[in-house]
């Protein structure tokens, strides 16, 4: 079966192969640790690819691909969420910025099951729009629940304003109006666009061989085309940002969160590692820097620095949630005198050495199981190149203390920098009566 | 499942390093890695009737530092191995939970013991938590989900009930007015040896861990805390059916809660019978409620259905769902609908079939990592079931004949004693505010 795949390149005990008929991109790795696989679909389409009018359809897309295809569907009697939960299937999909991801962790002997029904939808989905009306209030109601929580509508707000015209602008689940407003026909065309097997990567960790799992790939996914024409590109690029931008957001809550972002990059970028140790000094553990001047003096219960790796650039992010009668100001000030005695001071070999310590320990623990290793290729494969995940620790335990200073000064200037604040209001608020 | 049954007992090695301390251990063929969880009597049904957040506090104060080593010294060591322990509480237990790498567990055991065993609870490092913890407890006003579970356990047991969930400014309250002294008594008189439960799964080493079992938990006091040691009232007589509202401003989304009380724990024989039943009604997606309720008419982004707080306490039942304050009320009548054809009529053997598939495959996946395995034993060991239940939970389920399901299902679950309760921005009538 191996005739029909060309075989790419292995890293890290992954393999990965391209079916010669239609350029998908297969990556496998063998863990005989469980009884049972994971199989994954990335699509790489995101969030990133919409425009005005029509942000969140990725997202809407991706609930109607659950709505029946041409093997599996209700009216037959095997919607896919009965022939997968029936066999005790763990199944989903999520959407972010950069990827679309259907995924099913399973017992081994189902597996098939699983490679058949994503080939299937991959070109044979119904999407009709009986199905769009009910689902986009399903959808609405994920917006609403969103909107409950003051944290999620904060991290919206300054992603909002620190990226005005790349798409990362908007949340991943779209505006609201989009979500309500946007057709089928659209939906439609969405799907025609991005959904192709030369526009996806199937990942397969757990119990199997690798000729049996090619054989089943080559079974359910050779015979679906490439697709007709270039698979769309995105091409907005943000405008450099100049000064400083604060956003705030008051609405009832009980109590205060900041988030001090700066414009981070690309997640292909080398400088994401020393960004990632420098975030890790900052906010991992009671060692950090932020445990110690913040949370130990009883001013926040939480400080936490988020950098994921995007495709595109990102933001490096402290979000600190505050004790109720605590100042935003003064952990604002707090946050910014540490990086600037990072940028003047630098950091310790030890401060590095913990962190890497810490990574060392989470990577090993990232391969507890198919779902997570398949879980980290997924946002790999996002970011650009899947072996950034294979290749994360080694890259991570050549920086050093000198590295971890300079991507301080380089990314945390004040003219990248977006501010935003959490303030609670009570019901009694003037603005709000 | 006979061979994964067979395989899965005689792969977990039971031994007792120390008197009062048992060691349930798993090799699994993970490189490095190891899982370990456990747990010991003393969660918040022991909590002394004048402060109901006794446990909860002292169990948050156990990572701040004990006789001889400071918070910092501590952490230090954990973080240079990259390794993570952290201890939490539940009904009855203080759990603890650690992963690290195969060569640093004696390290890693020996600041448990020491965490556990001679916790300092300094002072300003009280406050310093009380704060943090009063915070965190504030946010979750913000939370429609926990305040309609908040809500919906105080209206079904009376105070005196593991399952009550005291009201928000109550624990506040209750916080502040905690001491070290308090702290010090309930470690003194609840924690010891005796119930002592550990579980090591992944790269494990049976020498390594029991040695380091002995070394730091070998001459502890010993507790002779049972299960028995809990007392509790039942729940409420639910006398016909009852609409609550917990008031929320601003909020865009209503979450639910219908449900009561059963009036059994996990070990009663109608216990898997109605969990099953309810798998049918709301278990995952393809069940009953989210079929239509969310798939077929659009109403909610999320409803399910389960029995709960049912370890060695008399459990509930509810159906939780979210909506829209513009859909809610449509969205109760629908659920209802459902529960209502649910009772009158039971559930078909095709459902039967399908679930118990579905349960005893969710059971096979959830042995797919260190940390599900580890988990599975800790929590069977905790119910006071041998290893061999890991093996014949597939087999019990499977024998569940569908009269079973459809003679209890109306024996615990009547339209005419449903509590409806509702958590969001709507008024009395579960209307949107104008």
């Amino acid at each position: 079966m191996k005739e029909n795949f060309e075989y790419i390149r292995n890293s890290g005990g992954v393999e990965e192969y391209k079916l010669k008929t239609n350029d998908l991109t297969v990556l496998l790795m063998e863990d005989h640790s469980a009884p049972t696989a994971t199989f994954m679909v990335t699509y790489h389409v995101g969030s990133r690819n919409e425009a005005v009018g029509h942000t969140g359809a990725t997202h809407l897309l991706e609930h109607l691909m659950f709505k029946g295809s041409v093997g599996y569907n209700k009216d037959s009697g095997n919607s896919i969420w009965k022939v997968l939960q029936d066999v005790g299937a763990q199944i989903n999909a999520t959407t972010w910025f950069d990827r679309t991801n259907y995924f099913e962790l399973l017992p081994k002997q189902h597996l098939d099951k699983a490679v058949s029904i994503e080939a299937d939808r991959m070109r044979g989905a119904f999407l009709k729009d009986e199905d769009r009306q009910p689902e986009m209030t399903v959808v609405r109601n994920e917006y609403e629940r969103g909107e409950n929580d003051p944290f999620e509508v904060l991290d919206k707000n300054i992603w909002a304003t620190a990226y005005q015209a790349h798409p990362y602008h908007h949340p991943t689940i779209g505006w609201r109006a989009d979500i309500e407003n946007i057709s089928t026909d659209r939906l439609k065309e969405f799907y025609n666009s991005f959904y192709w097997p030369n526009n996806a990567t199937a990942t397969v960790i757990g119990d199997f061989s690798v000729n049996e799992i090619l054989s089943l790939i080559w079974k359910y996914f050779g015979k679906i085309p490439r697709s007709p024409h270039k698979i769309p590109i995105m091409y907005t690029e943000e405008p450099p940002q100049e000064g400083l931008r604060r956003v705030e957001v008051k609405r009832i809550g009980e109590a205060p969160i900041i988030g001090v972002a700066h414009k981070s990059p690309k997640g292909k970028s080398q400088d994401t590692y020393p960004l990632h140790i420098l975030g890790s000094i900052l906010g991992s553990g009671k060692t950090s820097r932020f445990y110690r001047n913040i949370i130990d003096k009883g001013l926040a219960m939480d400080v936490s620095v988020w950098d994921h790796p995007f495709h595109d650039n990102g933001l490096f992010v402290t979000y600190a949630f505050l004790t109720p009668e605590t100042q935003p100001e003064k952990v604002e000030k707090l946050i910014l005198d540490e990086y600037d005695s990072i940028q003047k001071d630098g950091v310790s070999e030890k401060e590095v050495a913990r962190a890497q310590s810490k990574i060392r320990a989470m990577t090993a623990f990232s391969r507890d199981g198919s779902y997570s290793i398949a879980s980290h290729l997924n946002e790999a494969i996002a970011a650009g190149d899947w072996t950034l995940y294979t290749t994360y620790l080694e890259r991570v335990m050549e920086i050093t203390p000198e590295d971890v200073q300079r991507v301080a000064q380089k990314y945390l200037r004040e003219s990248q920098r977006t501010v935003g604040h959490f303030i609670p209001a009570t019901g009694s608020d003037e603005e709000k009566a | 499942m006979n061979s994964a049954k067979t395989a899965l007992a005689d792969r977990i090695c039971t031994t007792e390093p120390s008197e009062g301390i048992s060691l349930l251990e798993m090799n699994t063929p993970i490189a490095d890695v190891v899982t370990i969880t456990g747990s010991l009597l003393g969660g918040s049904a022991f909590n002394p009737p004048a402060n109901r957040t006794t446990a909860q506090t002292m169990v948050a104060m156990l990572d701040q530092g004990t006789k001889s080593q400071n918070k910092f010294v501590i952490s230090e060591k954990l973080e240079e191995l990259g390794a993570l322990l952290t201890f939490s509480e539940t009904q009855h237990q203080i759990r603890f939970s650690a992963r690290c790498l195969k060569d640093d567990v004696s390290l890693v055991v020996e600041l448990l013991a020491d965490q556990l065993r001679n916790p300092l609870f300094p002072d300003e490092d009280l406050e310093t938590i009380k704060t943090n913890m009063i915070g965190d407890l504030l946010r979750t006003k913000e939370e429609t989900q926990f305040m309609v579970t908040n809500r919906f356990l105080r209206e079904v047991y009376l105070e005196t009930h593991p399952n009550y969930m005291l009201p928000v400014d109550d624990q506040v309250n209750l916080i502040q007015k905690l001491k070290r002294e308090d702290l010090q008594a309930f470690h003194e008189a609840m924690l010891g040896r005796g119930s002592i439960r550990v579980v090591a799964v992944g790269d494990t080493d049976t020498t390594v861990l029991s040695k380091a079992l002995r070394d730091g938990f070998g001459g502890w006091r010993k507790s002779s805390l049972s299960m028995a040691d809990v007392e509790y009232t039942t729940a409420k007589k639910m006398n016909g059916t009852q609409q609550t509202l917990e008031a929320m401003q601003e909020k865009t989304s209503v979450d639910i809660m219908l449900g009561q009380p059963i009036g059994i724990d996990r070990d009663h024989k109608d216990y898997l019978p109605l969990m099953l039943g309810h798998f049918v009604l709301g278990g995952n997606f393809s069940a009953r409620l989210m079929s239509t309720v969310r798939d077929q008419k659009g109403l909610t982004y999320g409803i399910r259905s389960a029995v709960g707080g049912a370890d060695k306490t008399d459990g509930y039942w509810y159906v939780w769902g979210t909506f829209s304050p513009q859909l809610v009320k449509k969205g109760r009548v629908a659920a209802m609908e459902q529960i209502e054809h649910w009772i009158a009529g039971g559930i078909e053997k095709n459902e039967l079939r399908a679930k118990k598939t579905t349960i005893i495959g969710s059971y096979q996946v959830s042995f797919s990592t260190t940390g599900g395995i580890a988990t599975q034993i800790l929590i069977n060991s905790e119910r006071g079931r041998s290893v061999d239940y890991l093996d014949r939970f597939p087999e019990e389920i499977a024998a569940i004949s569908l009269d079973q399901v459809n003679s209890t299902i109306p024996k615990y679950c009547q339209m005419e004693n449903i509590l409806s309760v509702a958590a969001g921005s709507i008024n009395d009538n579960w209307e949107p505010l104008s």
